[in-house]
């Protein structure tokens, strides 16, 4: 027994020396690149999500799963494409227009002619309404509106258009109705008892790029749709799986991915200076800022002026630089500012700056006429208590770690706040989010507020007495106003601007707002937000660009993808 | 006969605490799926706050009394029935794991081997040349490779010989669109498909291979070194036999049962060191779905890759045991008398 087993680990032992040297010896087909094909630029080379796992082909455009890099867009698209980038754009889609009637109780929405599905089936107002009544009966509604109840009902009217009936008068709606949701046929989905099991293997849509082939768990390729509405000038879209940005960012140096929402901490040398003439990247969009929240319905944050002269104290611009390799850039004050340039009221010019702006010794004189006292450098409230703050973030989230101990470090430096700071588990951290108890009575946290078409989303989700929720109590429509705020004024002008299509009436509302917003200071704006936005011109054009920002860069943003998708060239 | 049966026992409990913890374990953790995707759809949800919403029932699976969910979770496991992947969602585990487990045991087999048979072969050579140069260097040189860790080698080789000289694909299995050819006993054979697979593995393999080459080249030369001392060594070089032929026949099989019950064991681990260089060069093995599914809180899968690592680790050890008992009788027996 023993002869024998040592006699064959020997041979062995001889052939896996060679078998080695053979394996280090380059082969001829190593030196290929793994996504050669797409010479010419027939295939654009991308991914939208870094976390690239998928195993069967799932292309189902209701659930956010599996293979969905491109589902939303690519496959299925929206009625029209609205979105914030480049200062607010709408792109006519698969609907040409829309007409409010009966007293702005409904919207009619009229629909291009001569689409057809990927399956060569005409498309018209029966699908669409479909969709919206499928999504409600089957608990699918990417919209939220027709769960919600604020849809009444939704009916086809001839053939190119559809009426979507409103239980009140609700006008700021039109993008999560025009824009969030993905149309899907009525022939194929009828037949789907339970969507949510519903894997759609072969997927029919709209969308430019529709026939799944040669899939597998490392790579697919979604091939045109050969009666897709728009003249299209490439042959599809390869989608490479990635989960670490360092396999990323490797194929993406080597030339070998056109587009891709990655991040990369020294971008100009790591990314552009491999290929300046071709290697592009652009972090820093117009966005709503990142947000410090207080408990504000805890003393003494439940001060604005507190607030306001921590907004004083903060240097912006050392987050941005510090913390996120200028990607983010300072925010100011209000923060409306960066999103909606054509909204700001310039009458509060001079209040803006004096909040953006640092300056300790005039926040400390704010702070000193409402009663506040100092000890030995340490802030005392009007009632004796020091003033304390416990900022906290998730473990590992390491630019805004940066942040809050630059924060703390700040506040504690130039108000004498016992600012202190904790990193802790993330989902530790996003419960104590979800139940506004941030840790503790004066804990602060980062967040972001929501964002629409017009302002009023904006200002609704950390203003309104409809977004409020108390400590430990169940949250309205998605995760906001984490800092408890909200005002009986600024709710009854967003009640009032969502029953107007009077922009004039709209810009008024938002002014005032603005002044609430500025006087009070629910959250306190850090830095803007980055996306992270990664193209190279080497095969393809006509990505967005700083300049020309027509949609957002980033493959996961519908349905700006869609819009992108078909404004692209092969070079 | 009592010592197998004593081992076996002993495997059953293990078994049976490794397949607990794993019940238990994910569900000590804080978090749950539907808020990782609330992470990853962040950017989304601010502009669609409702896209996750019909997901919402779906993973809300953690309620209801645990004895229960315990007991449901053995019977599942007895089916090997690991339930849907949520990350993945509504693929099933299984699926994945059948996509997935070719990949890292083809991985982690070849690299072990390899290792196995350049770091006994190098061992014995050292140990034969003992002190001289050759040894002086090779010997520090793989412990040096050895003391970092696998990943890093792993990065290190990715950016110098994928990316500045090129040579190897940077990640993947194989080449997108090659097809893997015709079928025969299950395997696929055609040309095109193995040169690529091999050129894929090249990466991936050099850096499992640095990182435990150190292990083997030490163990085997000690051992060596004890048995060169042994008199039908120095008898069999007394007969002037050649220095292969001593050193082969003679010397290294005897030092080499510590090693095969290591190459055992290392295959038992090999799938956790996996992990990291999966990652790495984006291969679709089992390592690359647990960090996806470790990040999304993706339990079923998870639940399924640890019992996977676990039975191989167990199985790994079970087959050291009994080789030892085989190749040595003098295990069994001093154990069973005892």
């Amino acid at each position: 027994m023993r002869t024998r087993l040592s006699a064959v680990a020997m041979r062995a032992g001889i052939v896996g020396l060679f078998a080695c040297s053979f394996a280090v010896v380059p082969m001829t087909t190593g030196t290929v690149s793994a996504t050669p094909a797409h010479a010419g630029g027939k295939y654009l080379v991308s991914f939208a999500n870094l976390s690239g796992a998928w195993t069967t082909e799932n292309f189902n455009p209701l659930i956010p799963s599996g293979a969905d890099d491109f589902t939303r867009g690519a496959i299925y698209e929206p009625l029209m494409v609205i979105t914030q980038a480049g200062g607010g754009r709408t792109y006519k889609w698969l609907a040409t227009g829309t007409r409010w009637t009966n007293h702005k109780r409904t919207l009619i929405v009229s629909l291009r002619h001569h689409v057809r599905w990927s399956d060569g089936k005409p498309f018209t107002s029966k699908d669409v309404a479909f969709t919206f009544n499928y999504g409600k009966s089957h608990n699918v509604d990417l919209s939220g509106l027709m769960v919600s109840g604020q849809i009444t009902s939704v009916k086809p009217q001839g053939k190119y258009a559809v009426r979507f009936n409103f239980k009140t008068v609700d006008t700021v709606v039109l993008q999560q109705l025009l824009s969030a949701v993905c149309i899907i046929p009525e022939h194929i989905w009828k037949n789907v008892k339970n969507p949510l099991t519903f894997a759609n293997s072969h997927p029919v849509g709209t969308g430019p790029f529709t026939q799944v082939r040669d899939f597998t768990s490392q790579e697919y390729t979604l091939a045109r749709n050969k009666y897709y509405w728009q003249k299209l000038h490439y042959a599809g879209i390869r989608v490479p799986a990635f989960n670490s940005n360092t396999s990323a960012l490797a194929s993406m140096v080597k030339g070998q991915v056109d587009w891709a929402p990655v991040y990369i901490p020294d971008a100009k040398k790591a990314w552009v200076d491999v290929n300046p003439k071709y290697y592009h990247y652009f972090y820093s969009p117009p966005t709503t800022p990142l947000d410090m929240m207080f408990n504000d319905q805890a003393y003494p944050y439940s001060l604005p002026v507190l607030r306001q002269a921590v907004s004083m104290s903060i240097k912006r611009g050392a987050l941005s630089v510090k913390a996120e390799n200028g990607y983010e850039k300072p925010a100011r004050a209000l923060g409306l500012s960066y999103l909606y340039p054509n909204w700001v009221d310039h009458s509060l010019d001079k209040l803006n700056n004096k909040l953006s702006t640092f300056n300790p010794k005039a926040a400390k004189k704010m702070l000193r006429k409402a009663h506040f006292k100092w000890h030995h450098g340490k802030l005392y409230d009007p009632k004796g208590k020091r003033v304390s703050l416990h900022l906290i973030c998730p473990a590992g989230w390491s630019d805004w770690q940066v942040q809050l101990q630059i924060l703390a470090k700040s506040l504690s430096h130039s108000l004498g706040i016992n600012a202190t700071y904790d990193f802790i588990d993330v989902n530790t951290w996003l419960a104590d989010r979800s139940s506004r108890t941030m840790g503790g009575k004066y804990g602060a946290l980062f967040g972001t507020e929501s964002s629409g078409q017009t302002p009023y989303q904006y200002f609704w989700s950390f203003m309104s007495k409809e977004s409020y929720f108390p400590v430990n109590g169940q949250i309205p429509g998605g995760s906001w106003n984490i800092e408890g705020w909200y005002n009986n004024q600024a709710t009854k002008l967003l009640r009032q601007f969502r029953q107007t299509t009077n922009r004039k009436l709209q810009h008024r509302i938002v002014n005032q707002l603005q002044k609430i917003d500025l006087q009070n200071l629910p959250v306190i704006t850090t830095v803007t937000q980055a996306q992270w936005y990664t193209w190279s011109t080497q095969h393809f054009v006509g990505f967005p660009t700083a300049k020309n920002y027509y949609a957002y860069g980033p493959g996961y943003s519908y349905p700006d993808v869609v819009k992108v998708l078909t404004s692209l060239r092969p070079r | 006969m009592k010592y197998l049966a004593r081992r076996f026992g002993f495997y059953l409990l293990a078994f049976w605490v490794a397949v607990t913890l794993n019940f238990l374990l994910p569900r000590l953790e804080p978090g749950n799926p539907l808020q990782y995707l609330q992470i990853r759809y962040q950017a989304q949800l601010q502009q669609n706050p409702h896209l996750l919403d019909p997901l919402k029932p779906v993973f809300d699976t953690q309620h209801g009394n645990i004895l229960i969910q315990y007991v449901q979770y053995l019977v599942n496991l007895a089916h090997l029935n690991f339930g849907v992947s949520f990350s993945q969602y509504p693929a099933s585990v299984n699926t994945i794991i059948a996509s997935a487990l070719p990949w890292s045991l083809f991985l982690a087999g070849s690299s072990a081997i390899l290792a196995f048979l350049l770091g006994t072969t190098l061992g014995v050579v050292v140990a034969w040349w003992r002190g001289k140069p050759f040894d002086l260097t090779v010997t520090p040189l793989t412990m040096f490779t050895q003391s970092f860790p696998a990943f890093f080698g792993a990065m290190l080789i990715l950016y110098f010989v994928g990316v500045e000289a090129g040579w190897f694909p940077l990640n993947h299995a194989y080449d997108y669109g090659v097809q893997p050819g015709p079928y025969i006993f299950g395997l696929p054979w055609s040309w095109n498909f193995i040169t690529s697979v091999f050129s894929h593995a090249a990466m991936p393999v050099a850096a499992l291979l640095i990182s435990s080459l150190g292990g083997w080249l030490l163990g085997m030369r000690s051992v060596m070194i004890n048995t060169l001392s042994e008199d039908y060594v120095t008898m069999a070089e007394a007969k002037g036999l050649s220095t292969l032929r001593v050193m082969f026949m003679y010397a290294a099989r005897n030092a080499l049962l510590p090693q095969v019950t290591s190459l055992a064991i290392t295959l038992g681990y090999a799938l956790t060191s996996l992990v990291l260089i999966e990652t790495v060069f984006s291969y679709p093995g089992l390592g690359y779905q647990l960090v996806n599914a470790v990040l999304a809180r993706d339990y079923p899968l998870m639940q399924a890759l640890f019992f996977i690592i676990a039975v191989a680790m167990l199985i790994a050890n079970l087959i050291a045991d009994l080789t030892y008992s085989l190749l040595d009788p003098r295990v069994g027996v001093r154990s069973g008398a005892r």
